[in-house]
């Protein structure tokens, strides 16, 4: 197990991480939400032993790594943001490089070359130079190298920036796979909630270096289990009605977006009469009314007053 | 190690344009500004000797192959100097000559040497004729040919350099001054990968990985001087095999040539390490390479340069000690004793650049 323990980072006179505490047990996966500049990353940069934290330690099976980072190295793959491959090489040549520089033995590598090839999905553009990759396949090899060495915990920072959907979907289903096949575990972060709502079993929301919420999707939800998200859609967009909204105290982080307007409402209120009342006199036509299942995006909300992907 | 040393030359081999464009530039400036210097300089000649003694002198003087020497009146020689059209008028008398010469012209005790020697040969020959003149049984020319062959007198230079005049060979000065002028950008190539890796975050899959992070640094060092050695000891090769002479010190430029090409990986280490962009690497590398050459002589030598200000400059451009370095082992034959100076100030330029550079570069690596 990895135990993060009052992680601090202080750049200059900035917290970009401050106090952050978390686990991961072998075999699971755990989602770091937040917006960007949270201090995920960050977090993450440290948990990989690439920098030394200001306060704080990461335990492995409660041994300091920041004391011996070697034995987290040896059995911890990382999936960094950028794009770190050399451009000029095939995919096979640099899953050869990077597997090397893990001192893998020759014949084991040749092997686990072609199982991650397959992994990833790659097996037939493996003699093509990665410069010439759409986005997608360069981030699938991005993560394909940090297999190679068949780690027990895998780090992925943001895996799915910048691509299409159906890599997107590819590179989902590689990670759930490798954790239901291989009992990989994962610390995966984004700041897409539907990303980490799908594959992580255990979530924690960084915001402003800080983790404000932490636990199962449940639990998290629950924050807001009181209160209803309503989603109303009207005809034309009307400055009045958003005003006479905004006015009404029993509402709560009320959002438009031109036509389309939500907001949260304690469960035991019954709203509509009021809403129809509102809408009747700022002459608005409501198009559709909608109750929401609170999600975590709606949690981020309510905890931070913004939008996670603002 | 060796893979990190294999990946980046099967990098250069996929893309050598760099290696290959700078290698033709060297190639190209040496042979224009040294090799190309074919235009013999014209001379200006006036005599008070007899037209038969005069065209003797000339005929002697012809076979010095870079000057080219013309017979005028005096006062149009004295005006061809006055109006740059030759940088040196040659007074010929009787045992004697008088050069008048122009501000520019940088050879003057070269050219005062060979014509002292010219006079003497001619002097002596004149002196043989008129002793057997009279006696027509005597071979004249036998005997000019005896003492020409067994002088009276040996006078040997050995080393004729002081203060005041200087050797160099306009030729090797054009090849060892761009050589190592242009191969900063060679090395800096190589060190702008490390820029790029860290910035990509490749070097953060090498930090994390199972080998050393001193491997990872030495790979790079060595690559970085691999490749600059590789463009030196190319370039001196095809001028060498082309037929410039190295004083029979080839081989021992490819030696000293070592501590200089140690010291640039040191100092463009040291430029990455400050910059930690690419962007900005290439810019510091492209304003500074040009003044330490300028600084350091590879464009000419530091020997006709007067303000004390830039000589003092001089000495901390690595150039100057890799030229004193190259012309010590070549035109000037020096001892290894007179090269302990620039190879000390190398290593010890290499030893603070390379240690001032990895230490930033890990302390940026660490915030």
């Amino acid at each position: 197990m990895i135990e993060v323990v009052n992680l601090t980072k202080k750049f200059k006179k900035v917290n970009a991480v401050d106090q952050v505490n978390f686990y991961i047990e072998p075999g699971e996966i755990v989602g770091l939400l937040g917006p960007n500049g949270a201090g995920k990353s960050t977090t993450i940069t440290m948990l990989s032993t690439l920098i030394p934290p200001t306060e704080g330690d990461v335990f492995l099976n409660q041994k300091s790594i920041i004391k011996n980072p070697v034995s987290l190295r040896k059995i911890l793959g990382v999936v960094p943001q950028e794009i770190a491959l050399y451009g000029e090489l095939t995919a096979r040549e640099n899953l050869k490089f990077f597997g090397n520089i893990h001192k893998m033995p020759k014949k084991k590598l040749e092997e686990r070359i072609e199982i991650v090839l397959e992994q990833i999905g790659l097996q037939n553009e493996s003699k093509k130079k990665v410069k010439h990759y759409s986005g997608g396949m360069k981030r699938r090899l991005n993560i394909g190298v940090a297999l190679l060495h068949e780690p027990k915990y895998l780090i992925m920072d943001e895996p799915t920036v910048g691509i299409d959907p159906q890599s997107r979907n590819h590179i989902l289903e590689t990670v759930k796979r490798l954790n239901e096949e291989f009992h990989t575990a994962i610390i995966y972060t984004s700041h897409y909630m539907e990303e980490v709502e799908y594959i992580a079993k255990r979530i924690y929301i960084m915001d402003k270096g800080k983790i404000i919420a932490s636990g199962t999707k449940d639990e998290i939800k629950s924050i807001l289990s009181s209160e209803n998200t309503i989603l109303i859609k009207l005809e034309q967009p009307s400055k009045e009605f958003v005003h006479a909204l905004l006015q009404e105290p029993m509402l709560s982080n009320v959002n438009v977006n031109e036509k389309e307007i939500s907001f949260t409402v304690a469960k035991d209120v019954n709203f509509l009469p009021t809403l129809m009342t509102l809408s009747k006199n700022s002459g608005v036509r409501l198009k559709s009314f909608q109750v929401e299942e609170p999600s975590l995006e709606d949690v981020f909300l309510h905890l931070t007053g913004r939008a996670l992907r603002n | 190690m060796i893979d990190i040393l294999k990946t980046k030359f099967l990098l250069l081999f996929r893309k050598p344009v760099g290696f290959i464009i700078i290698t033709i530039i060297i190639c190209t400036f040496a042979y224009i500004l040294g090799l190309g210097q074919q235009s013999k300089i014209p001379i200006a000649v006036y005599s008070d000797l007899n037209k038969e003694q005069t065209e003797t002198f000339l005929l002697e003087l012809k076979k010095i192959p870079e000057l080219d020497f013309s017979l005028y009146d005096e006062q149009e020689a004295i005006d061809m100097v006055r109006d740059g059209n030759a940088d040196v008028a040659v007074h010929l008398m009787e045992q004697k000559f008088e050069l008048i010469i122009s501000p520019n012209y940088l050879d003057s005790a070269l050219l005062k040497n060979q014509l002292n020697t010219i006079y003497g040969e001619l002097t002596q020959q004149q002196a043989i004729v008129d002793a057997y003149d009279e006696n027509p049984t005597i071979n004249v020319e036998e005997i000019i040919q005896n003492a020409n062959e067994q002088p009276s007198f040996q006078i040997q230079y050995l080393n004729f350099s002081n203060d005041e005049d200087f050797i160099w060979n306009p030729k090797l000065h054009s090849l060892f001054g761009f050589t190592l002028f242009m191969v900063i950008y060679t090395v800096a190539n190589g060190v702008s990968h490390i820029v790029m890796e860290r910035r990509n975050f490749i070097w953060d899959r090498l930090t994390i990985s199972a080998i050393r992070k001193t491997e990872v640094y030495l790979a790079n060092v060595l690559y970085c001087f691999l490749i600059g050695y590789l463009q030196v000891v190319l370039i001196l090769s095809i001028f060498y095999f082309g037929g410039v002479d190295f004083y029979g010190g080839f081989g021992k430029t490819l030696l000293v040539v070592i501590p200089y090409l140690l010291c640039i990986v040191a100092l463009t280490f040291f430029i990455a390490s400050v910059a930690g962009t690419s962007g900005r690497f290439n810019a510091y590398i492209s304003v500074l390479a040009v003044p330490l050459a300028m600084l350091g002589g590879a464009y000419w030598p530091l020997e006709i340069v007067t303000s004390e200000a830039i000589l003092a400059l001089s000495y901390v451009s690595p150039i100057t000690y890799g030229l004193e370095l190259l012309n010590g082992v070549t035109i000037h034959s020096s001892s290894m004793n007179d090269l302990v100076l620039p190879l000390g100030v190398l290593l010890f330029m290499t030893i603070v650049f390379m240690g001032i550079g990895i230490n930033v570069m890990e302390k940026k690596e660490q915030l």
